[in-house]
Formats: C-alpha cells, structure tokens, sequence
C-alpha cells in the first residue's frame, strides 16, 4: 500500500450559511471534485458535516476524516474551530491512499466505463448521494441520491438490487424522473481496507438510434430474413445478461459477499473472463454493424493522441502487468493534437494494445510513440511477439481473419474495425513488420493545426 | 450504639417517609424499582461489577461538579446576584436520575470501564508493567503518554462530587454544560432573585462560554482518534500492537480497530464494555489484530464485567486464527450503520446483532 503523507496544514473559512469565503487549493481541488463551486456551499460531505457540527453546538471539534475520491482517498485531521461569523477549518496529517486494487477488477471495471458510450461521468458518497454528478448536473445537484434520480417503480428494481449487494452493473437502462432515458453503469469504490465508498460510473443518453431493449426488441423475424438491425439486436439481447454475469461473477471472485473456497473463486474468476470475452465479441460484432452501415459517421472532436494513448496504456496496465509486459507510453508533459472522434480513438489503440499484450512474450516491452508527418499525427504501437508475414501484413485487417490461431481470446474482428474506424475518421491503420522482429502498428489521423 | 432521639429521627423521616408530591413519587419509584430489581437480578445484559458501578458514579458526579463550577464562574461575570453557595447539579441528578441522558450514561460508563482496566495495569506482573517498552515507533510515543496521563486523572479515587475534568467529545460535552444549565436555571429561578428570563439568559452565556474554551482535540477519546490516524501514516507493527495491549492502552488499541474497520470509535468503546466476548474476537480480527491483542482486551475487561467462562473463553481464543478476516468484517458491518440507523433497525427487528452477519 502507497501512502502519501502531506504535512501542511490547510486552512478554510465559512460564513455563517457554510459558504467558502477562502480555502487552500487542496480544500478548493476537493470541493471541485466534489462538483462545488470554490466560493459556494462546502460540497465535500464529510468536511461539511463536521463545519456543520461545530457551528451548530459552538465547540471545537476534532475528528479524523475520511474522504473517498475516484481513485483515491484522503484521510486527515479536521479542527473545525466556531468563529464569531462561520467557521474555520484547519486540516493537517494529510494521507492519500489509492484504492484497494482487488486482483485488477477496478482496473477493468474503469476501461468498461471508459469504453461506455459517451455520456457523463458521475461519483456518489458511501450514502449513494452524488458527489460529482457530470454532466447531468443540474438534474441531479451535488448532495441528491442517485436512486432518487432513477427511480424504479414495480417489484423489479435492478438498480436498486445491484447498489444493495455493492455489485458492478453496465448499459442497465434507466429513467431519470423528467422523461430522459440512460444507459447507466457503475462499478463499486472500496477503500484498501474493503470500506464501501460509493459508486462511480457513467450514464450513456438513450436515443432513439439505441433503443432501451424493451422498446428494441420487436417480435422476432421468420428464419433466413434479412435482419438490417441484427448488430442492435445482438447488443441487447445479450450484453446485459452477459454484463450481468461478468459483475456477478466478479462478486463472487472477488470474494466482496463473504468468504469462499479458493477453488470456487478461481472457477468464478474463469466464468467472468468467459463473460469479459464474450462482451467483446459481441461489442465487435455490434460495431460492425454500424461502421458497414453506409450512413456511418465519426465525429470531428480535438483529441490529443499522447493522452489518449497514456489512458489506454492506463486501462490496460493490469493485463499487462499480470504478464510481465511493460508499456512504454509518452511522457506525461508529451501532447499531440489530432482531429477524431474521441471514444473511437480510443477504441483503436485500446484494439491495438491489447493485441501486443496478447502476442507479447511475457517480460517484454510494448512501445506507444506520438509523432508527426506533414499533417499528420502518427502513433506507433511496437511490439517484441513474433511478428507478421509480410503476406499476411493486408490479411489481417479482413474480417474474422485471426491467421490460424486457435485461442479463445479475439474475435478476429478487432483490426478490421479499427481500420474502418480510422479510415471514417480520414485516418489509417497499417503495420510493418517481418517475422522474428515484432511488429509496429502505426495509426494516422488529421494533425490539428494551430 | 445509643437510642436515636425522637429530635433527631422525627416521625415520619424513615425510610418511609412522604414525598414531596404523587407525581414526582410515581416517576422517582417507578425508576428505582427498574434500577433495584435490574441490580438485583442480573440479566444477560446486565454484568457490570461494583467497581464499574461505583467508579461510574465518581465519574458522573465529578465532571458534574467541574462543569457547575466553571458554570458558576462564568455566570458571575453577568449576574447582579450571588448564586447559591452550595453545589446543585449533584443533588439534583441524586432527586431526578433522568436528567442524565442515556448517551451520557453510556459515555461516564466507557470512561468508567477504560480507567479501570489501564488502572488493573498497574498491579499486574512487573514483565506485563514493563511492556510499555515495546516498539510502539517513536513520533507515537508521546503522543500515547499525553492518553496515558490524561486517563491517569480518570482513576481519581475521591469523593463523588470532588471535580473530575470533563474532558468530553464535543457532543456529549454540549450534553452536559446544557444540563448542568438548565439545573443552574431552575435553582436561580427557585431563588427568586431573578426573572426566568433574566435567569435563562445568564446560564445561555455562561454554557456558551464554557463551550467555547472545550477543545476536543486534547481529550482522550480525539487524542487516541489522532494517534491511529498517525499509525496509518506510519504504519505499525504486530509487535507494536502488542505492546498497546501489554500495556492496557485499550483507547488507542480500539482507535486503530476503528481507524482499520471503519467503526466510530464510541461506538466501538460501547462494543468493548458491553458486547459479548466473540463480538470482540470479531472485531480485532476484522482489524487483524494478533491473537494474543484480541485475547489481552477480552482478559482486561473482566475487571468491570462478568463474562463468559474460561472454557468458552479458550474455545473463542482458539478458533480465533482459523476466522478469515473478510467473514469477520461482514459479521461485524452492522457496527458501521449510523448509531441513530442501528438504534431503530433494532427496535424495528429487534435483531441488529452483529453477530448475525
């Protein structure tokens, strides 16, 4: 466990309606965090309570306190001393803790959100109130409960059930009470010693391109009809039971409802990899029904390609580590700004990744290097594996095309989506390599200018 | 022994004597009756010793007399008129016993217990005195020995009603100075020499006054909250554990307890005194506290209540490596919830048992 211990003390003062009047940046960084304005009500619960406490008795009060961030918490010492008009906060033994890592599950719960369709991010306290609502702020304001934002009525209540048994839930369809629909998943936030601290996840807006699965699925059509919508089907017909499995499976994995004989977790831990490969597939499949769709567009967003390869890198950093491959991503100071559509870069270096962890031998290297050409930006994803025939170099780009391995992990579709998907963006996706000598996967998309 | 004089015994001043009206009769009676037959006939929850019970009431009468005290020097410094002389809070809380709350009940009875298990340190053998030299890291130690000499003053012998430092959490210690208030009101108002309002108004100040000068920081209980905070930072050893429960230092032991399980701290005090032995098994395990932590706390408090035979007490003790720490977590999560949460879930089920899992 990684302690950091910060020894200042930071100071803030309140107005007697618990108002910032001034705070330190680490009091202000939390209080944004926390979704709060620097110079409005104090929006980080626990420090509020405590404001609250002393300006209500008239004592001092001496606490520990502990605030859960998204990845991260922070314990320290709170004095809150009752002024003549407020009150003023004095925190010191400043501790940051990353969270318990639980065999790598956080790790993949956060890359299924980060793949999630777009859509607000949001984090709640241990009490399910939200600490950071995103982008649906104003529907839901820092301190409201996120079961009461998405209410459910009747006897069957998914969200509700999942939030009890601290299970992780993804694309579960919602109303939020004003006639908005969302796809909503969240995963579980436990401190190293397992405390529960809330949830984080992300809400995806339904639209009527993705339907909610009891408006999507009409009756089914007679045998050898063309389905135009099969990829839509496919999505919803099978990735909320799968995503249910996988979260379940990982429950029980994870050991978080009670103890358990070390076989049957492993059995558990195989089911929800089973599960995880599965998602994938059909995640591919329900994408390549969009992209050789002939009405397929991307958007045209500024993204910088060394961040977004240092989150991919960040997502997948357990696999890797599980086997002992390092990844070498761009400096954290490094930018290369490109024009694409956000979520389908990422999907592509995230595709480009996981194939050089998958085909890397164990203990080796993967590099992920930004550059330019003319105008355009290059990424370059090289690996130490075996390599590629040149024969082969075009072929596996073609759909299902997996040059005669017969593992279980890939659907032989990752490539092809990711070369559609650059070419949509005005990019490319092509590879060089030889036999023996790796392989170098190189990305190009619009360079930014300016 | 001489024959009493019918002066100084007169006719009706026996143990039967009348009261002062039927309402306050029926309330004082039915009261002393729950207490009698609760004293006389020991249930399961009900195993505290003499010397809790006795140490409990130096407690509650000494932090009354210091609270009125410095009441009363406040208040002179708004009041036209003298108080009376004599001490009131006591004698008030002997007339009316409910005027102390449950919370504060509970509170006089923790620090009651915790001073009598340290203050059994000190006649135990002279290897378990020493063991305070145990490695407990240094930026600790001073810290540890300021609780330690804080708690010294809650083994104070004297008298009832000779003052005992109220050093309080913040919302108890409001509790108090209110009751201690609101005593001081009634007498003044009694007086005759003040307007209620007149009189109200001064023991607002004066309470506000006191609560001004608490500060939570230096009392035992944030102290020992401050210490675990520290010993996260910088970590602490089992053999550094061992030296807290070696030396009975059970406030900053059920500190770090709670600072590892997430367990307020005066919830956890309460558990120590009152729940059974495998609740506190339960709890050092989910702390994971060595054997012998677990084994010295449940030994150390057989000073202030009676507990279970020795044999169940080997039979918890030895299956105590074999509970995984994660089902000792689960059975005792219910001890997390809010105090207020707990309270109604167990009148509404009338089964919050931590044990339950």
């Amino acid at each position: 466990m990684t302690v950091e211990v910060i020894e200042r003390v930071f100071v803030a003062r309140m107005d007697g309606a618990g108002h910032i009047l001034s705070a330190d940046e680490p009091i202000l960084r939390l209080q944004r965090a926390a979704g709060g304005d620097p110079a409005g009500p104090l929006a980080v619960p626990p420090m509020a309570s405590v404001a609250r406490l002393a300006r209500r008795l008239g004592v001092l009060i001496a606490r520990p306190l502990l605030i859960g961030g998204a990845d991260r918490d922070v314990r320290a010492w709170i004095r809150a001393v009752p002024t003549a008009d407020g009150v003023e906060l004095r925190i010191s033994e400043w501790l940051e803790t990353p969270h318990a890592d639980r065999g790598g599950q956080d790790a993949l719960r956060a890359a299924d959100i980060a793949l999630a369709d777009e859509g607000p991010e949001w984090r709640t306290d241990a009490q399910m109130r939200f600490v950071d609502a995103g982008g649906f702020a104003d529907a839901a304001p820092v301190g409201s409960g996120l079961l009461d934002m998405f209410g459910e009525a009747g006897p069957e209540q998914p969200l509700r059930d999942a939030v009890t048994d601290r299970r992780a839930f993804f694309a579960m369809p919602v109303h939020d009470g004003r006639g908005g629909r969302w796809l909503l998943s969240g995963h579980p936030l436990l401190d190293v010693d397992g405390a529960f601290l809330g949830y984080r996840g992300k809400a995806s807006p339904l639209t009527d391109e993705r339907s909610a699965p009891a408006e999507a699925l009409s009756p089914p059509a007679a045998p050898g009809v063309d389905l135009p919508d099969f990829g839509k089907r496919i999505d919803v017909a099978l990735r909320q039971p799968l995503g249910r499995i996988v979260a379940n499976a990982e429950t029980i994995s994870g050991k978080i409802e009670g103890p358990l004989r070390a076989d049957y977790a492993a059995y558990a831990a195989d089911i929800a990899n089973a599960g995880r490969h599965l998602m994938e597939l059909v995640d591919d499949i329900a994408d390549l029904q969009a992209i050789d769709r002939p009405d397929f567009k991307v958007a045209s967003e500024d993204v910088d390609l060394a961040d977004l390869a240092r989150r991919a890198a960040g997502l997948l950093s357990m696999r890797a580590a599980d086997r002992h491959i390092r990844i070498d991503s761009p400096a954290a100071d490094e930018s290369l700004p490109a024009i694409g559509e956000f979520r389908r870069v990422l999907q592509i270096i995230v595709n480009l990744l996981s194939n050089a962890i998958r085909y890397s031998p164990e203990h080796s290297t993967v590099w992920v290097r930004a550059d330019t050409d003319l105008d355009r930006a290059i990424l370059v994803v090289a690996d130490q594996g075996h390599g590629i025939a040149p024969e082969d170099q075009e072929r596996i780009f073609d759909k299902f095309e997996r040059l005669g391995r017969d593992d279980v992990a890939g659907s032989g579709l990752g490539l092809y989506i990711s070369r559609r998907l650059a070419r949509a963006m005005k990019g490319d996706l092509h590879v060089e390599s030889a036999p023996g000598q790796g392989a170098r996967f190189i990305l190009s998309l619009p360079l930014r200018q300016g | 022994m001489s024959d009493p004089s019918p002066d100084a015994y007169p006719a009706g001043s026996g143990p039967v004597r009348a009261s002062p009206g039927p309402a306050w009769r029926a309330e004082t009676d039915t009261l002393r009756h729950a207490i009698m037959l609760q004293r006389c006939f020991d249930g399961p929850e009900m195993r505290w010793s003499d010397a809790l019970v006795t140490r409990m009431r130096r407690h509650l009468g000494g932090c009354l007399a210091s609270v009125e005290m410095r009441m009363r020097l406040e208040m002179e410094r708004f009041l036209p008129v003298s108080m009376p002389t004599e001490a009131q809070c006591w004698a008030a809380v002997q007339r009316r016993p409910t005027l102390i709350s449950l919370p504060l009940l509970d509170h006089f009875r923790d620090r009651a217990a915790f001073s009598l298990m340290r203050q059994d340190q000190l006649h135990a053998m002279p290897a378990e005195a020493d063991a305070d030299d145990a490695p407990i890291p240094a930026e600790l130690a001073e810290l540890l020995a300021t609780i330690a000499r804080a708690q010294a003053d809650w083994a104070d012998t004297g008298p009832d009603t000779s003052p005992m430092r109220a050093d309080f959490p913040a919302e108890l210690m409001a509790e108090l100075v209110w009751t201690v208030a609101a005593v001081l009101a009634d007498a003044l108002i009694a007086g005759g020499n003040l307007t209620p309002t007149r009189a109200m108004a001064a023991v607002e100040q004066a309470g506000v006054a006191v609560l001004a000068g608490h500060d939570e920081q230096t009392m035992p209980f944030a102290m020992a909250a401050l210490l675990a905070h520290r010993a996260r930072a910088l970590g602490i050893t089992e053999a550094g554990l061992l030296g807290l429960a070696r030396g009975r230092h059970i406030l900053p032991l059920l500190a770090i307890l709670g600072d590892r399980t997430g367990i307020e701290l005066l919830t956890l005090a309460r558990a120590a005194v009152e729940e059974h032995e495998r609740i506190l098994f339960l709890l050092c395990r989910a702390a994971e506290f060595p054997r012998e932590v677990a084994v010295r706390l449940v030994l150390g408090r057989r000073c202030v209540v009676w507990g279970v035979d020795d044999s169940m007490l080997v039979q918890l003790a030895d299956g105590y490596d074999a509970l995984g720490v994660e089902a000792a977590r689960d059975a005792v999560a219910a001890l997390r919830l809010p105090e207020p949460l707990r309270a109604r879930l167990s009148f509404v089920h009338d089964r919050i048992d931590p044990d339950d899992g």
